[in-house]
């Protein structure tokens, strides 16, 4: 009888299926800046209530939310050949769906999730940004585009940091049904490790391991930003110094 | 000079403004009084266009302007000749003392940085809070707040500063640092309207005293003629309430 766990498997295994993370991060990151691109859209459109944009918005962000993700992914994978082919027919454009990468729908699907779940975290955050000062900056002959620069959106970036993190840790776990449109990144890569092997619990052991430590770092690096961002709320800098050097430090 | 004509505010069915004359000339300081509710803030904010009249007039600069009616650019040419001093501070706390009072000037007024700081750096000391331009606003007391917020709009160099009860939210300790600004800036000439309670910085720095009651001006004159002869029965009764154990 051979082994029930093979530990030296799991070992081989590890470097094979870690040379495909690049492929996860891509598709993290290209469908982190779709949705934070798209969700910011949205999200002033409803804080704005620009008409249609905002309806449009709305809707859009109704349907994501009860919509599970590979049902997006399968959507996209089947929706887009569709409305090119028949753009195709109706326009004669020549658009060749086959020549679509896996990829762009990975792309597309995590990105249009991920939109709809960080427009609410961006409009609650904006939202939250003192009223008070931004007639401040009103009163003070800032434009609106000027005072949503300055002043509304530093601070609510702080305010966002911590959701968005959480979204992008939910958005790298997604990553993880891009094979089923072929896409091959680490989760594809251990699957095929596990057949070739027939090994299946330490290939997923395998895998588990790189998603956590990502995750676990993408964390570490929303707790980090955050703080940095918010040094403005720490302690003020010693007054001695200050009045000895005669000088201060900016904020750039 | 600044004049405002008929100046008409409603929330829903309230009539908050009912028609505000007033006439303030150059280099006079203004103090609004009158009864919670009676619509001081609304006036105040209304000018600066924080708030949009329903009708209503304001002569700045010899040009009139519709506060009804004005388009964006105008509205922006108002506010970039005055300026507001908050009740709570208002001040932006993710930006230091120093840079809530260059932001103004800098996209406000398209000054340089360089000169912006100058001008930032002599007003802080105007107000005596040019030690703390490198301190964030939370770390401050109240009474250095208002005075970095008084700075902020000191800086802009306005026609005409507005002070929403500057004092108001201050503890008891703190409010006289900060009418002692507000005096000094009196002296130099500035032209401020100010609502307040604080009767007797009226007394010693008002030129002129305006009463607001249900929306209309109630009554107004000489700073002295107001607050120790009232004629109204309403100022009276008002300034018995304030100031209980003074003879008005
Ligand atoms: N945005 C608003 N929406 C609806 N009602 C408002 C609004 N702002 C002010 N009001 C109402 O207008 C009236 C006048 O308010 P305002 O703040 O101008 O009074 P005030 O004279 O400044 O009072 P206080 O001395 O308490 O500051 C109040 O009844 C208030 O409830
Ligand atoms: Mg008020």
């Amino acid at each position: 009888m051979g082994k029930l766990f093979d530990f030296d498997f799991l070992l081989e295994a590890f470097p094979k299926i870690l040379r495909y993370l690049p492929v996860t991060l891509e598709i993290t990151f290209v469908a982190m800046i779709i949705g934070l691109v798209l969700g910011l859209g949205i999200a002033l459109s409803e804080i704005h209530n620009i008409p249609v944009c905002k309806q449009l918005g709305q809707g859009y962000v109704a349907f994501i939310r009860g919509t599970p993700l590979m049902v997006l992914i399968y959507l996209t994978y089947f929706g887009i050949p569709l409305m090119l082919e028949s753009l195709n027919r109706r326009f004669g454009t020549g658009f060749n769906t086959n020549a679509i990468p896996p990829l762009a729908y990975a792309f597309v699907a995590l990105g249009l999730n991920d939109a709809a779940f960080n427009s609410v975290a961006i409009r609650s955050a904006i939202e939250a940004v003192d009223k008070r000062e931004i007639e401040a900056a009103h009163s003070i002959g800032m434009t609106a585009l000027q005072t949503f620069k300055r002043v509304i959106a530093p601070q609510a970036l702080i305010i966002a940091v911590p959701n968005l993190g959480n979204q992008i840790i939910g958005l790298i776990k997604g990553t993880s049904l891009a094979f089923t449109v072929s896409v091959i990144d680490i989760m594809a890569s251990a699957r095929i490790q596990g057949s070739r092997g027939m090994r299946f619990v330490e290939v997923y052991i395998d895998v588990a391991v790189i998603y956590w430590v990502v995750c676990f770092l993408t964390g570490k690096c929303a707790a980090l930003i955050e703080r940095r961002l918010r040094r403005s709320e720490l302690t003020a800098p010693d007054e001695k110094t200050l009045e000895k050097n005669d000088i201060y430090e900016r904020n750039v | 000079m600044l004049r405002l004509e008929n100046v008409r505010k409603r929330f829903g069915d309230q009539e908050i403004l009912k028609g505000i004359d007033l006439v303030i000339e150059n280099g006079e300081v203004v103090v609004i009084i009158g009864p919670s509710g009676s619509g001081k803030t609304t006036l105040l904010r209304c000018l600066n266009f924080l708030v949009r009249a329903d009708e209503g007039n304001l002569w700045i600069h010899d040009r009139k302007v519709n506060l009804a009616a004005a388009d964006r650019k105008t509205i922006l040419e108002v506010r970039r000749s005055t300026a507001f001093v908050f009740q709570n501070y208002n001040l932006f706390r993710n930006k230091t003392v120093l840079d809530n009072v260059t932001l103004g000037l800098i996209k406000g007024r398209g000054t340089a940085r360089g000169r912006a700081e100058e001008i930032a750096t002599a007003a802080l000391e105007q107000v005596g809070m040019k030690k703390f331009m490198a301190r964030y606003p939370n770390t401050l007391s109240g009474g250095q707040q208002q005075r970095v917020g008084i700075a902020r709009a000191v800086a802009l160099n306005p026609d005409i500063i507005l002070f929403d009860e500057p004092t108001s939210a201050l503890d008891p300790e703190m409010v006289g640092e900060v009418l002692d600004v507000m005096k000094g800036l009196a002296g130099d000439g500035t032209t401020m309207l100010i609502v307040t309670h604080e009767i007797s910085f009226a007394r010693e720095a008002a030129d002129q005293v305006i009463f607001i009651d249900e929306g209309v001006v109630a009554e107004k004159g000489q700073a002295e003629e107001v607050l120790a002869h009232p004629r109204e029965e309403r100022t009276k009764r008002f300034l018995r309430r304030l100031l209980p154990d003074s003879a008005a």
